[in-house]
């Protein structure tokens, strides 16, 4: 009798866990933070453009994915500061002076000085990851609508750029789902930078 | 061996096919006037001022150039004179546009 009610209560507390844990949100530095001078720096000055936060359009918008532990239980990933358009917009911006560009968040474009004004939509963006008993799979999408308003003559060049990627690790720890959403966003903003030049100061399709 | 050739046939149009999509550009035509041609993807003659879209679309991307167009601009098909709501959605034309300080102004618009 006594053991019957050891087994429950034991059940009861492996429930009361499970439901805790479903609260738990792990938040990710989106982008990476960088120690302040390690943020590569090119010779020759490159385009001088703007960046405005973008829409998020997820259907979801309340995290990023989640993280399935062996016996079912989740916890939720969020973007650190749960705004993913401002996350997005400092990711595009940390990607492109990584390349040399003269990039600088705003927060209104009409204040924009810059040869090229960037703006655009969240389509997707997500990581999730799956714990299993030797390894935890994880996996990560975003699809990015962005917009380069021309200053010098009011075009607009618009591009859906898209990255997936996946990852499996013995140990799993946050900075895994942190490391490979960078990525994978990186790999999304790569084809701006492969796919476009500048022409007069005004940004083109290649 | 004919299946060599139909594939190899194949390829080549695929490659024709491929480089015949340039990339769309804006020329300028004179300091603050510049050329654009597109689709045109809307036109809305319902409110003042009427508008004009066009799209131009290559394999990396698109080019967008929205413009107000004013009573009395060149609008022609071929040699002939025409309304602007004569044009057609997707019809491909030649957008002369001046970049003012309100905005992107049509000067001209040529449907081929």
């Amino acid at each position: 009798m006594k053991t019957r009610f050891v087994g429950l209560g034991l059940i009861s507390l492996l429930l009361v866990a499970g439901c805790a844990s479903q609260s738990e949100v792990i938040n990710l530095a989106v982008p990476v933070l960088r120690e302040p001078g390690s943020a590569p720096v090119s010779k020759t000055p490159g385009p001088k453009v703007s960046i405005v936060r973008f829409d998020d359009k997820r259907a979801n918008k309340a995290w990023l994915g989640t993280l399935t532990g062996r016996f079912g239980g989740e916890e939720r990933f969020n973007v650190r500061g749960n705004d993913a358009g401002q996350a997005v917009a400092n990711a595009l911006a940390d990607y492109l002076r990584s390349k040399g560009w003269q990039a600088t968040v705003v927060s209104d474009a009409a204040q924009s000085a810059s040869d090229v004004t960037f703006s655009g939509e969240i389509l997707e963006m997500n990581v999730d990851a799956k714990k299993g008993f030797f390894s935890t799979d994880l996996s990560s999408k975003a699809k990015v609508m962005v917009q380069g308003s021309n200053r010098s003559d009011g075009s607009k060049v618009r591009m859906t750029l898209t990255g997936t990627g996946s990852d499996s690790v013995f140990w799993f720890s946050t900075d895994d789902a942190q490391v490979l959403v960078n990525d994978v966003l990186s790999e999304s903003f790569s084809k701006l930078s492969s796919s476009t030049k500048f022409d007069n100061g005004a940004l083109r399709l290649n | 061996m004919m299946r060599t050739v139909l594939l190899s046939s194949f390829l080549l149009v695929m490659l024709l096919g491929d480089t015949s999509q340039t990339a769309p550009i804006v020329e300028a035509a004179s300091a603050n006037t510049h050329r654009v041609t597109g689709k045109v993807v809307a036109i809305n003659t319902s409110e003042q001022p009427h508008t004009i879209v066009l799209s131009a679309k290559s394999v990396s991307g698109e080019l967008i150039v929205g413009a107000t167009v004013g009573e009395g601009i060149a609008i022609r098909r071929g040699k002939k004179s025409i309304a602007l709501d004569q044009l057609r959605v997707g019809e491909t034309v030649q957008l002369t546009y001046e970049k003012t300080s309100s905005g992107l102004v049509a000067v001209s618009i040529l449907a081929s």
